[in-house]
C-alpha cells in the first residue's frame, strides 16, 4: 500500500470533514444528515458496477483510507477487494448503497489507487467517497 | 496476552486500567477471527466468525480479464474456516480478532486483514466448503 500512497485511517469519518478543535464556529460547517441516508463504515455492504454498465458486484467496504499525496489525492475512501471492481486498474466504477426505501444511492467511485500484485498477496482497490455524501 | 490488571498512581488520582484480552502475539492457527459485512449487498451487515486454519497459503484464483480461463497463483493468504454461514458479499470485508473487555459482555475488535477470496459458498448444502 505504500506504493499506492494510500494510508489507513483509524476510526470512521463518513459524513463530515474533520473540524479543528480550535475552530469555535465549527457548527457552521456541519450539515444534518438526511433521513434514510445510509451511513458508511468498514463493513457496509455496497454494490459496484462499471459506470454506464449493468453488471453489479456485491461486496463489503474494508478499512477506511485516505491519500494525502501523489496523483488524485482524497480524504475519504475505503479499501475494497480487487475482485469488487469491473477491472483491476483501468476503467471506472461507481459504488452505491441502498437507502431505507431500497433506492440506490451513489456514494463514490472506484479510483486507480489499488494494487494487484498476486505474488505478494495484494489485490485491493479503493472506493473514494463522494465529497458531498 | 492473558488478562492483566494495571495500576497507575498519581498524586491525586488512582486509575485501574484493565488491559484488553487480545493477544499481542502474531496470529496463530485456531485463533478465532470474525468478519463484518456481507448479506449480498442487502440493507444490513452481519458478523460471521471462524478460526484461522493456515498461514502463507498459495491459492489459485482466476486471472483478471481472462473470463476465468486462466488462473494465477495468489500467495501469502491466511486460510480461515468459517463456522457461520457467509456469502459472496463478504468480499473485501474487514477481518478482526475478537476480544472481550474484562467483566463486560462487550466485544472489541483488533483489525488484521481483508477478505480477498471465498470458496464454494454459493449454496447452503451441508457439505459446503466454508473456508475463506
Amino acid at each position: 500500500m505504500q506504493d499506492s500512497g494510500v494510508e489507513l485511517l483509524l476510526g470512521d469519518f463518513s459524513g463530515n470533514e474533520e473540524v479543528s478543535m480550535s475552530e469555535k464556529s465549527s457548527n457552521s460547517k456541519l450539515q444534518e444528515r438526511q433521513p434514510n441516508q445510509p451511513i458508511l463504515y468498514g463493513g457496509t455492504t455496497i454494490g459496484t458496477r462499471r459506470i454506464g454498465g449493468t453488471i453489479v458486484r456485491n461486496c463489503t467496504l474494508g478499512f477506511a483510507v485516505m491519500k494525502k499525496k501523489g496523483r488524485a489525492p482524497f480524504n475519504q475512501g475505503y479499501l475494497i477487494a480487487g475482485s469488487c471492481s469491473s477491472a483491476r486498474l483501468s476503467g471506472a466504477d461507481e459504488a452505491f448503497v441502498k437507502d431505507g426505501n431500497g433506492n440506490e444511492v451513489i456514494v463514490g467511485t472506484r479510483v486507480r489507487s489499488g494494487g494487484y500484485v498476486p505474488d505478494q498477496g495484494l489485490d485491493y482497490n479503493v472506493v473514494k467517497v463522494r465529497i458531498n455524501y | 496476552m492473558a488478562f492483566t490488571e494495571y495500576l497507575i498512581k498519581s498524586n491525586t488520582t488512582r486509575f485501574d486500567l484493565l488491559a484488553m484480552t487480545i493477544s499481542t502475539q502474531p496470529p496463530f492457527a485456531n485463533l478465532p477471527v470474525c468478519a463484518y459485512g456481507g448479506l449480498n449487498g442487502g440493507s444490513g451487515s452481519e458478523m460471521t466468525c471462524g478460526e484461522i486454519l493456515e498461514f502463507n497459503v498459495t491459492i489459485q484464483i482466476p486471472k483478471p480479464e481472462t473470463d476465468g480461463k486462466e488462473f494465477v497463483d495468489f500467495v501469502n493468504v491466511v486460510k480461515v474456516n468459517m463456522t457461520d454461514d457467509y456469502d459472496l458479499g463478504y468480499m473485501g470485508a474487514p477481518v478482526y480478532i475478537p476480544g472481550q473487555i474484562p467483566f463486560d459482555t462487550q466485544i472489541i475488535a483488533h483489525p488484521v486483514g481483508q477478505i480477498v477470496e471465498t470458496l464454494a459458498q454459493y449454496n447452503n448444502e451441508e457439505d459446503q466448503d466454508k473456508k475463506i
